[in-house]
């Protein structure tokens, strides 16, 4: 009975604490997040996705504004030339196809960085993302045909065989828990639905950088590590289905340096980049291997 | 008992004895559709590789493929001897304290006359690291700490619960379970279920076989099983399930005049948390199988058995029970 009880108590305050919003009482606080579909970072249909304006209160003040001008679009719906940005105006049969956006290359440019060109071949752009490139044992990236009765055995091959279109990527939606005892530990807990059937993403927590470590800012006030440490992938399962729990080392709801969303990466290129979602330095941008398709804003409710 | 009464009872009996033999039968026999075919999977230490010896034998099935039938055999993982910093193929008389260990064979049957960074072989597999943003090549890396105490300055860290540091008592309790049944439009479902793996750990699948088997044109090949994505993660008690439609069988028979066969289904670990595409690594970046991942569980689908699976298959699908 005892038992019972430990596990009926838990179950009923985070009743409450998704009813409510969040809670706080002796050392326990508790928020829900509803997540949203999105096309990249902190966007949909080309605008922010979040408006971060309620930070101001404690962010300091550059920090802020680039929190509330803060987007970049990471998927394209499929133009005749060249990918186009995805907008409340997109027929949503589109396909969604891979993009190399203005606001990729503007956040590129604010970490400092200056691709090459030939780092990110114009062939891959405007690529529906179930035949996106990967990469093989030897030699370039290379599209591979999908999986059919006559293209099987012997080859490596995709087991999706349709396009997936705007719509069926704005079905994404999910829900967090984010949780603290006390304020150095804390626990996610997420559930994600309308995920592409059988993809492969990443979960990542992204701050806003107010007091780092040793003092030493970077050229963007912004840092994220993978959702509770390595390894942080999830596979949806055939119906678009994924769950994830972890254990934090922090609170995530404190304001030193506050988390500003989690988010589920979609990798369309089948490869998985370790400890970032990305490889910009190699040209492996967001937008050509991936993009964040599910996003958690916790801004609101800190 | 009146008669509804008693033809109610019979229908319930009829159909709790239909119920019960369709469960008992399901893991080997389907009524409906065509036989099941159950696999047992071995634990691996690489190649077609336990213990030192050879799990099965294909020279009666694909006798030119010449990772199925190498001499020496190909190892994937060793054992650490942290007192001499080295590192001995696995042996059933190898200390089970023993910490897994990179492996160069791989690469140098790939890749013979290759130069590796040595620090990168006969070394503990929690050390090899991951790539982190910002970094500038494949073999940039940084190893992540383990799961740090509450509190702690924001760093790049395993989940908690990940053992990067497995050793061979821990690699060698993994075992596994496929079923494959063709269904009536000529698909085959294949579930597979692995147990006692690494916790939170990434795995990949791959199908392993010979096309042109048994003719000169006979050649090996190795790809994604099922198509992309083939990537499969344990739960925190090490277990994953996964199913998956094919339009070919990969229990197909190994013979001369057969277009290719399979031969064997393995579950990669990818101990540096990544995955590179249609291959499971990055050989002639220098990073072999061997030195970031390894097979740890082959479900042999055609040769000669010549050892008894090391752990027993579990019984059922699945990661509820």
């Amino acid at each position: 009975m005892k038992a019972k009880l430990k596990t009926l108590i838990p179950a009923l305050c985070l009743s409450t604490v998704a009813l409510s919003g969040s809670v706080s009482a002796q050392g326990f606080k508790a928020q829900y997040v509803p997540g949203h579909a999105c096309h990249g970072g902190n966007t949909f249909n080309g605008q922010q996705l979040t408006d971060y304006a309620h930070t101001e209160s404690f962010l300091p003040p550059s920090v802020f504004q680039f929190w509330n001008n803060f987007y970049i679009s990471e998927v394209g719906a499929q133009g005749d030339v060249e990918a186009q940005e995805i907008t409340e105006n997109t027929p949503l049969d589109t396909p969604v196809v891979t993009i190399y956006s203005d606001s990729t290359k503007d956040f590129i440019m604010s970490l400092g960085m200056d691709l090459d060109p030939s780092l990110t071949p114009e062939e891959e752009f405007n690529v529906p993302i179930a035949q996106a490139y990967t990469m093989t044992g030897s030699g370039p990236r290379t599209q591979i045909p999908t999986m059919s009765k006559d293209v099987h055995k012997f080859m490596a091959v995709q087991n999706r065989t349709e396009d997936i279109t705007v719509a069926d990527w704005n079905k994404a939606k999910g829900r967090m828990h984010l949780t603290c005892r006390g304020d150095d530990k804390g626990s996610v807990s997420l559930t994600a639905r309308g995920l592409v059937p059988n993809g492969v993403y990443t979960a990542w927590q992204v701050f806003a950088v107010t007091n780092p470590p040793n003092g030493q800012q970077g050229p963007i006030p912004m840092t994220f590590s993978p959702m509770g440490g390595l390894d942080n992938t999830i596979v949806a399962d055939k119906h678009g289905r994924a769950t994830l729990k972890r254990q934090l080392n922090y609170c995530p709801l404190e304001h030193e340096n506050p988390l500003m969303y989690v988010s589920l990466f979609l990798h369309w290129d089948h490869v998985l980049y370790g400890a970032g979602p990305v490889m910009i330095d190699q040209g492996m941008i967001p937008g050509r291997v991936g993009s964040n398709h599910l996003c958690f804003p916790t801004g609101d409710y800190l | 008992m009146n008669l509804n009464k008693a033809f109610a009872l019979f229908s319930t009996l009829a159909l709790a004895v239909s119920v019960s033999a369709t469960a008992q039968s399901a893991e080997f026999h389907n009524f409906k559709f065509k036989r099941s075919t159950v696999i047992e999977g071995y634990v691996s230490h690489g190649v077609n590789i336990y213990n030192g010896q050879r799990i099965a034998d294909y020279s009666n099935y694909s006798p030119m493929v010449p990772w199925l039938n190498p001499t020496p055999l190909i190892d994937e993982v060793r054992a650490y001897d942290e007192a001499n910093n080295t590192a001995s193929v696995i042996t059933e008389s190898t200390d089970p304290s023993s910490l897994i260990a990179t492996s160069d064979t791989f690469f140098n049957f790939m890749n013979p006359g290759g130069v590796i960074d040595p620090k990168v072989i006969d070394a503990p597999i929690g050390t090899i690291g991951s790539n982190y943003f910002g970094y500038t090549a494949a073999t940039d890396r940084i190893v992540p700490e383990q799961y740090p105490m509450a509190g702690s300055e924001p760093s790049v860290y395993l989940a908690k619960s990940v053992n990067s540091t497995p050793t061979v008592e821990q690699w060698n309790e993994i075992s596994g379970l496929i079923t494959v049944r063709e269904k009536p439009n000529g698909y085959h479902k294949v579930r597979i279920t692995i147990k006692d793996g690494i916790p939170n750990g990434l795995y990949t699948l791959w199908d392993v076989g010979a096309v042109n088997p048994l003719t000169e044109n006979e050649q090996g090949y190795a790809v994604p099983m099922g198509g992309l994505p083939n990537v499969m993660i344990t739960n925190e008690k090490g277990c994953a399930y996964k199913e998956i439609e094919m339009p070919y069988s990969i229990v197909r028979e190994c013979k001369e005049g057969a277009e290719s066969c399979s031969s064997y289904i393995n579950a990669v670990y990818h101990w540096d948390q990544q995955v590179y595409g249609a291959s499971p690594g990055q050989t002639f970046l220098g990073l072999p199988a061997g030195v970031l991942a390894a097979n740890q569980l082959t479900w042999p689908t055609s040769g000669d058995l010549l050892i008894d699976a090391p752990t027993d298959a579990p019984k059922h699908h699945g990661c509820f029970r």
